[in-house]
């Protein structure tokens, strides 16, 4: 049946009409199965054997109708939705920033026409975004080692040295938690946890980005990246037995450090988790933004208002600031928006079958909402000050990675239905 | 007796689904099981269902895996999944309102 001339034509002529390449292999073999299982029943029915392939043939169907039909489910995927929500994140950003540049106020980094500078980084980030669409997410499993070598050699090479304001140092590190999140999820697509390797491998996945973080004075980013970690290990179904192995080590380091960390550090531990012990010096800015949200009032108090006492209003604390300005009516409007978009970015990770693809998208989508949560729970005092930024808005070239991260989401999403079938998530 | 294209397109979704629903099946097997469940009423082109399968499976309702019989025919076997149910139990409320419907009016339009 397979070899039958008849046979070969029909198939062909229905991938003649399939554009996506890569799912032809696919429709080959379960169109010629389900011919067979026809052929048999023809002859078991008394078709005569050299008419049973016309015969099953003509059962099927217009070839160039069904692979019209089967091109329509294997088209590229564009979520419109995902990109106009993002459209208007960015924008209301952008606005909020003029903002703060009106008002006149100086901060952190920030120098008159830092707003242009915000929008030359939009565009690179809308550029790289890009970009990233159509590049072929799978090479992430392949060459996983390669964003991680990177982003460890930038580490390092960057040291402990303290943050001197230049823009450049700023993009180096705020790339280093996208590039090591990339890593994990490639890592983690292959990682098979029946093999005895499997845990010190998924564990020194946590360990090395979390310690050059720390030896690079980035130590914001441990949390993210612990929380990106956690979520690919859970994705990636480890047995109960792992998992109670992650906790007690864990135990035993947290012991360990709160046992061996010096009385200062102690301190400044217990002020980072409350600052308002120390209002006035190092709890200085989230008691400022803090009481910033809370002065806000419903509309805000207008277009540049100034709001002196809370640094880094342009970057770390633009809710706060955007709260201030516009109003707790904005501050919820904005959350919603942002909730919104996270929902749909969520509904697109579940639509995406493809392990790697659902590991990576996985990644990035714990990446930007945990950036977004703690940057709200941040500017209204609950969760410590970490210089975690709002993502999509905010002065700083994080929104070059933040856009990236959204380009390879758009970019595993696009070929959801163009790959061939690996077997399933649930088997 | 042929049944109308048109009459046929929108059943054809709530039904595959409603056999998935019970078990697993391939392609061949869920026209084998419409034939014989519907008396022989069904009897569409075949080619036809592997499209909407598949797009049935880009939108979520349900996922495929070939089967590992090693020697045997590999067979690509599709399963329903929560959205797909989900999807399954408002197609089978709106088939039902539009029955009703339809048959109050071809019944009022008898009497």
């Amino acid at each position: 049946m397979t070899e039958h001339p008849l046979v070969q034509q029909y198939i062909a002529a229905v991938c003649a009409e399939v554009r996506c390449r890569e799912v032809h292999g696919e429709i080959r073999q379960e169109l010629l199965c389900h011919l067979e299982d026809l052929a048999d029943r023809l002859l078991a029915e008394g078709t005569p054997a050299d008419r049973v392939a016309a015969e099953a043939l003509a059962h099927m169907g217009d070839p160039a109708v069904v692979g019209r039909e089967l091109n329509r489910a294997h088209r590229p995927r564009t979520d419109w939705s995902v990109i106009a929500l993002v459209g208007l994140l960015v924008a209301i950003g952008a606005v909020a920033l003029l903002s703060v540049e009106q008002s006149n106020w100086w901060g952190e980094g920030a120098r008159p026409g830092f707003w242009l500078v915000h929008l030359a980084l939009t565009a690179v980030g809308l550029g790289a975004a890009l970009g990233l669409v159509w590049l072929d997410y799978r090479l992430v499993r392949q060459y996983w080692w390669a964003p991680f070598a990177v982003a460890a050699a930038l580490l390092v090479s960057l040291g402990p040295r303290p943050y001197d304001g230049s823009l450049w140092q700023l993009a180096i590190y705020e790339s280093t938690p996208l590039l090591f999140a990339v890593a994990a999820a490639g890592a983690f697509a292959r990682l098979n946890w029946t093999r005895p390797w499997a845990w010190p491998w998924a564990f020194s996945l946590w360990v090395v980005p979390s310690y050059l973080f720390f030896a690079a004075s980035s130590a914001r980013y441990f949390p993210l990246y612990s929380a990106v970690w956690l979520v690919l290990v859970l994705a990636s179904r480890p047995k109960w037995p792992h998992l109670a192995g992650f906790l007690s080590l864990w135990t035993g380091m947290g012991l360990v450090g709160l046992l061996t960390m010096k009385a200062h550090h102690k301190q400044r531990l217990m002020i980072y988790l409350n600052p308002a012990r120390d209002a006035d010096g190092a709890g200085y800015m989230a008691t400022q933004s803090k009481l910033a949200l809370q002065n806000a009032g419903l509309w805000g108090h207008g277009w540049a208002a100034p709001l002196d006492l809370v640094p880094n209003a342009h970057s770390d604390l633009l809710f706060t600031y955007m709260t201030y300005a516009f109003g707790w009516a904005a501050g919820a409007a904005f959350c919603l928006l942002f909730g919104f978009f996270l929902f749909r970015l969520g509904r697109m990770t579940l639509l995406v079958r493809e392990p790697i693809g659902h590991m990576l998208a996985l990644a990035l989508l714990t990446l930007l909402a945990f950036q977004f949560i703690w940057s709200v729970l941040m500017a209204s005092g609950i969760t410590p000050i970490l210089g975690l930024r709002l993502p999509f808005t905010g002065y700083g070239p994080q929104v070059v990675a933040h856009l990236a991260a959204l380009g390879l989401m758009l970019g595993v999403y696009r070929r959801k239905d163009m790959l061939p079938a690996h077997n399933g998530l649930t088997h | 007796m042929s049944i109308s294209k048109e009459l046929l397109k929108g059943s054809t979704v709530p039904m595959i689904l409603s056999l998935l629903d019970r078990q697993p099946m391939y392609g061949y097997e869920m026209i084998a099981a419409i034939a014989r469940e519907s008396g022989g009423v069904f009897d569409f082109k075949e080619g036809t269902l592997y499209p909407i399968l598949h797009a049935l499976e880009a939108e979520g309702h349900v996922e495929s895996f070939w089967s590992e019989d090693s020697g045997a025919r590999r067979r690509k076997y599709y399963l329903i999944t929560g959205s797909g149910r989900g999807h399954l139990a408002a197609r089978r409320a709106e088939w039902a309102r539009f029955r009703q419907a339809v048959d109050r009016v071809l019944g009022e339009g008898q009497a």
